[in-house]
């Protein structure tokens, strides 16, 4: 255990010095900064020489805040990448891991140790930004967000699973190629989701059945709609789903415990494989 | 002075050994019985690590746990092409022993196997009594690899405190410890320096120092000194001394020949990921050698010499190798004899280069 602490803090601190984290805090602040602007802007906003009305006004608040939360978690997406990928390819790859492979740490402890401390840079960072940007919402329009808490651990979880398949890639691909590869897979993944989307809006089971199989080989998008499904208010979807069928940023449905299941057998399995690559990695 | 006095105790000890080797064989020996008995010796190690391994599976290692090292039938290959092939050897707690080949014989392959990096096709060891790949296998073992890179975003005193709580040191030690290695290798002021300010040579000193943490009791280099300066060769030729002085095992990788031959009680040579040789440095190097030059093209006298030892022609030079020094007047007469005129007649002594490249050749003929 303490082996997997010292790889941890580790992680955390290379994260640091290398002032990943500020421009992960930085590029949020912008974000989080600018939206908070349009949240307050949004009250008095007119359509057509009319105020809004309090529901349109809640739905366009629940669209800016998907937007801003996709905008957020792409940022995340990509920083995690670039930080899971080179933690272990660089290190193979510069001979950084050749004097601390020689230790008497087992490569799980080293493994384990690192992806520990992705885990706690995207949790923290997530819960961070997330949280603030729901908060900068409802300050600034009285909307409140019915399941923050979801909401966040979703949106967390998505980070995990993607920060856990760069790590995998790290360990088959170099180190900027398994960054590349991630973060095109987690957009893939969500143009896979809204093609998806869109089969279920013209109620076209072939393709509405891409957005399935998507959820289940990558479920990145798969948990991104649970994210948007907690913080969408219930009488919103009443309210618009006829019209709203097939956006990305609506969910009338909650993910199911199946699902969350799933997504938890796919982060063990990437994680498993992770470790049986790694484990045979010589150098 | 020092360094000379220490030169003088060193050439003692390799006459000592010279003449005890002079003793057990027959002064008369020439330079190919002599490599046949280096790769007898190898073979010897073979049959021993065959019955020792033997002795490993049936009695759970104890027949082996004494040796430092101790390698049987090793083999690794990276597609078709084989790093090492069946290599086996042992190394006594206490040894220095330098580790020689040209690139691409296996040698990091080795040292990499030893610490876990790389593993095995094929046979077994056991690292100061624990078997391969295990994380107890690396807790007394220091490591300086041919490439040494650092975290360049720590400072020398954290990288060197990372590696304290691996070993694992006790907290209590550690900080002790770390100033301890650092003043060792020459980094005493360096410790809040970020690893990626220093230059290579400084960074290879930490790689020492890193190595050097906790005193283990099997240090492996792997080409510790390639970005040293004159000085700080010599700063590693001391430690290696100290850790002699100590009674740690050292493993020396070095392209150095003159660092091994200062430095080593033993050489093992490999080629083509075999054990090509294995002896005591004296055996290498304390033999009596003869220059002959003529006043005329040397090589027709090569055949009539073929009697006194390993004889080879170069322009008008004869080199005789291990020929005793009671044998000159019969060189000189065998050569009058057969129409020579000799000009000069010198006795001098085959140098570590030289006995490898001899070797490194024979092997490469037999290979054509």
């Amino acid at each position: 255990m303490t082996n997997i602490l010292i790889f941890a803090r580790l992680t955390v601190l290379e994260a640091a010095r290398r002032k990943v984290l500020w421009a992960l805090v930085g590029m949020a602040a912008l974000i989080i900064g600018l939206s908070f602007w349009g949240f307050s802007r949004l009250p008095a906003v007119h359509a057509f020489g009319t105020q809004l009305s309090a529901a349109n006004s809640h739905l366009a608040t629940a669209q800016l805040l998907g937007f801003v939360l996709f905008a957020l978690s792409f940022v995340g997406a990509l920083g995690m990448s670039f930080v899971a990928a080179p933690t272990i390819g660089g290190e193979l790859e510069s001979g950084v891991a050749l004097s601390l492979l020689a230790r008497p740490a087992s490569r799980s402890e080293v493994l384990l140790g690192k992806w520990l401390g992705l885990v706690s840079l995207a949790v923290v960072y997530v819960v961070l930004v997330a949280g603030a940007e729901i908060a900068a919402a409802e300050t600034g329009t009285g909307y409140r967000v019915p399941d923050p808490v979801t909401a966040v651990a979703l949106l967390a979880a998505q980070a995990v699973v993607l920060l856990s398949l760069a790590l995998l890639l790290s360990t088959l691909l170099s180190a900027m190629a398994a960054g590349v590869v991630a973060v095109g897979l987690f957009g893939t993944a969500w143009v896979a989701g809204l093609v998806g989307d869109i089969g279920q809006t013209l109620q076209d089971s072939s393709v509405a059945e891409v957005g399935t199989v998507d959820h289940l080989l990558l479920p990145t998008d798969g948990l991104w709609n649970g994210v948007m499904n907690a913080i969408d208010q219930t009488s919103l979807m009443t309210s618009f789903s006829d019209r709203l069928v097939g956006n990305p940023f609506f969910q009338t449905s909650g993910l199911t415990i199946t699902y969350l299941l799933w997504s938890a057998a796919w982060l063990l399995a990437v994680v498993v494989a992770t470790h049986l690559r790694f484990s045979r990695v010589e150098l | 002075m020092v360094a000379n006095g220490r030169r003088a105790q060193r050439v003692t000890a390799i006459g000592s050994r010279a003449r005890t080797d002079a003793a057990r064989t027959d002064a008369a020996r020439n330079d190919a019985a002599r490599n046949d008995a280096a790769r007898t010796d190898a073979a010897r190690t073979d049959a021993a690590d065959a019955a020792g391994s033997g002795a490993a599976r049936s009695n759970g290692n104890l027949g082996v746990a004494r040796d430092a090292v101790w390698c049987s039938r090793l083999s690794k290959s990276y597609g078709q092409r084989a790093a090492l092939r069946s290599v086996s050897l042992r190394i006594a707690p206490g040894e220095v022993v330098g580790l020689l080949g040209p690139n691409g014989a296996g040698k990091s392959t080795l040292v990499k196997m030893l610490v876990g990096l790389v593993r095995p096709d094929s046979g077994e060891a056991l690292v100061l009594g624990a078997p391969l790949g295990r994380p107890e296998a690396r807790r007394d073992i220091g490591y300086l690899p041919e490439l040494f890179r650092y975290q360049p975003w720590l400072s020398v005193a954290e990288v060197l405190g990372l590696h304290a709580r691996l070993c694992p040191l006790p907290a209590a030690d550690r900080a002790g410890e770390v100033r301890r290695v650092l003043a060792r290798a020459g980094l005493a002021d360096r410790g809040p320096y970020r690893v990626g300010s220093l230059s290579k040579g400084l960074q290879q000193r930490l790689g020492l120092a890193v190595a050097l943490l906790g005193k283990p009791s099997l240090l492996l280099l792997d080409e510790p000194t390639s970005a040293l300066d004159p000085t700080g060769r010599a700063d590693v030729r001391a430690l290696i001394d100290e850790c002699r002085a100590e009674g740690t095992t050292v493993l020396l990788n070095s392209h150095m020949l003159s660092e091994v031959e200062r430095s080593c009680d033993r050489v093992i040579v490999l080629d083509r990921g075999r054990v090509l040789a294995d002896g005591p440095l004296g055996a290498w190097l304390d033999h009596d050698m003869l220059r002959v030059r003529l006043d005329s093209d040397a090589a027709p006298f090569v055949t009539c010499l073929a009697r006194f030892g390993a004889v080879s022609a170069h322009a008008r030079e004869l080199t005789v190798a291990s020929v005793a020094m009671s044998m000159v007047p019969d060189v000189v007469a065998t050569l009058v004899g057969a129409g020579a005129r000799v000009v000069s007649v010198e006795p001098g002594q085959v140098s570590l280069e030289e006995r490898l490249l001899e070797l490194l050749a024979r092997s490469n003929e037999e290979h054509r």
